[in-house]
């Protein structure tokens, strides 16, 4: 199998959820396959990361406040 | 990916690069893979890890607050070492335990999974030690077999 | 893995050459950093004070290959010229833009760029081939258009690299930034992507 061969998926949404998805395609300006690509690349990204011990957090850039933003 | 260029856009392309210094990146970059190489490093180890930390201490018939106390860490943290070998302990924790332990500080940061893989036959004698021990409240005599093999293993490939 | 026809000047005869491009960094090419770019490389670095030494010269690009390649977000880059190893560059697709006219949209971010230390006149005068900045953003910048990113590109220029980014790529400077090294952060925009690849 070569490396750029690609797979389809039919993807079922909420509407509420397909609302989201084509919000983030217009802010990102991407299609919507764009948007679930880039989404599973953090996901992957992220994933590693709190495997090895590390938390994901936000810092508000003006206060330095940290807050945890979400356990996976 | 492909790229298409004609050669004339090369031929102008390369003219203004001319000798130009193209360096890009920095040591950040590095960390992150630091951090997913860690990832690759096998969770026996860890569990090894953390079991000999659990044994060494029990031996001696001390708890986890009064290791952390020799060694000078939170008892969070060797709690975390023995309990949880997904997570990746702190550099400084490890280092710390190592002199207590009176072991070179390299092997059990390879143990701990923060350094490269390097020691040969570390890993299947850190494997035997953790398939064989058992956690009860004291060392029983095939764990006391167990552990003290697996400290003249480490021994061994310290003198090397 | 799809290798590119590209092209690098030959400075001995001052003529372009043939080159390639793989869009993946393999073991082979590794081999041919380790054998080739790390030995010329602590040559240089012999008895220099560490201020004078590349900012590279420590880079390791194997282990880090062991940690980038799980990961879908990254993509490596390489390029050969007569059989030789000419060049190497780290991209990542996660990171968003920050120029105002692109807040918060998609970038191909750029983690590393290096060329062997042939390819430097710090290192050897004249350089063996130039060029290979030039088809490092070429990838960068097509990596970008085919995650629909439009050519956006980011990345933190290497101090003696400043001009190359601004004056021959054409990119936007947006100052030192201290969370990385105090180096310089650029960043392409798509009308920039345009023009670079029209030029």
């Amino acid at each position: 199998m070569a490396d750029n061969e690609k797979r389809t998926m039919t993807l079922n949404l909420t509407v509420r959820e397909m609302a989201v998805l084509e919000e983030l395609a217009a802010k990102k300006d991407l299609n919507k396959t764009g948007v679930m690509r880039l989404a599973l690349r953090l996901l992957q990204a992220v994933d590693a990361k709190i495997q090895a011990g590390h938390k994901l957090m936000f810092e508000d850039e003006k206060t330095k406040e940290k807050g945890e933003l979400l356990m996976l | 990916m492909k790229l298409t260029h004609s050669k004339d856009w090369y031929a102008r392309r390369i003219a203004l690069e001319g000798d130009a210094d193209i360096g890009a990146g920095t040591m950040a970059a590095i960390r992150e893979s630091a951090v997913a190489q860690t990832q690759a490093v096998p969770i026996d180890t860890r569990i090894a890890f953390g079991t000999f930390v659990e044994l060494w201490r029990r031996d001696r018939g001390w708890d986890a607050v009064k290791l952390a106390e020799v060694a000078g860490v939170n008892p969070e943290e060797i709690l975390e070492i023995e309990r949880s070998p997904q997570s990746e302990p702190e550099p400084n924790a490890v280092f710390r335990l190592a002199q207590v332990f009176e072991i070179p500080s390299k092997i059990l940061m390879e143990l701990a999974g923060l350094i490269e893989p390097r020691t040969p036959n570390l890993r299947q004698a850190a494997v035997r030690f953790a398939a064989r021990s058992e956690s009860v409240a004291a060392l029983n005599p095939h764990e006391r077999e167990a552990f003290e093999a697996f400290v003249s293993a480490i021994a061994e490939t310290a003198k090397k | 893995m799809t290798v590119s026809q590209v092209y690098l000047k030959k400075i001995a005869i001052n003529q372009l050459v043939d080159a390639s491009l793989y869009d993946e960094i393999t073991d082979q090419h590794l081999a041919m950093w380790k054998s080739t770019w790390v030995p010329a490389m602590e040559a240089y670095c012999q008895g220099r004070a560490e201020a004078k030494k590349p900012d590279d010269s420590q880079w390791d690009w194997k282990w880090k290959a062991e940690g980038w390649r799980p990961f879908l977000k990254y993509h490596s880059f390489s390029i050969v010229c007569e059989k030789e190893l000419q060049g190497l560059m780290l991209a990542s697709d996660v990171k968003s833009a920050r120029v105002q006219d692109q807040f918060g949209k998609p970038i191909v971010y750029v983690e590393l760029l290096a060329s062997a230390p042939w390819n430097r006149s710090k290192i050897q005068k004249p350089k063996r081939f130039h060029g290979v900045g030039t088809v490092l953003m070429a990838a960068a910048v097509q990596l970008s258009i085919d995650m629909g990113f439009k050519g956006r590109v980011g990345l933190h220029s290497l101090p003696g690299a400043v001009s190359f980014y601004k004056d021959d790529c054409g990119m936007t400077p947006l100052g030192n930034d201290a969370a990385y090294g105090n180096w310089i952060y650029f960043e392409m925009t798509e009308k920039q992507a345009a023009e670079f690849r029209q030029k």
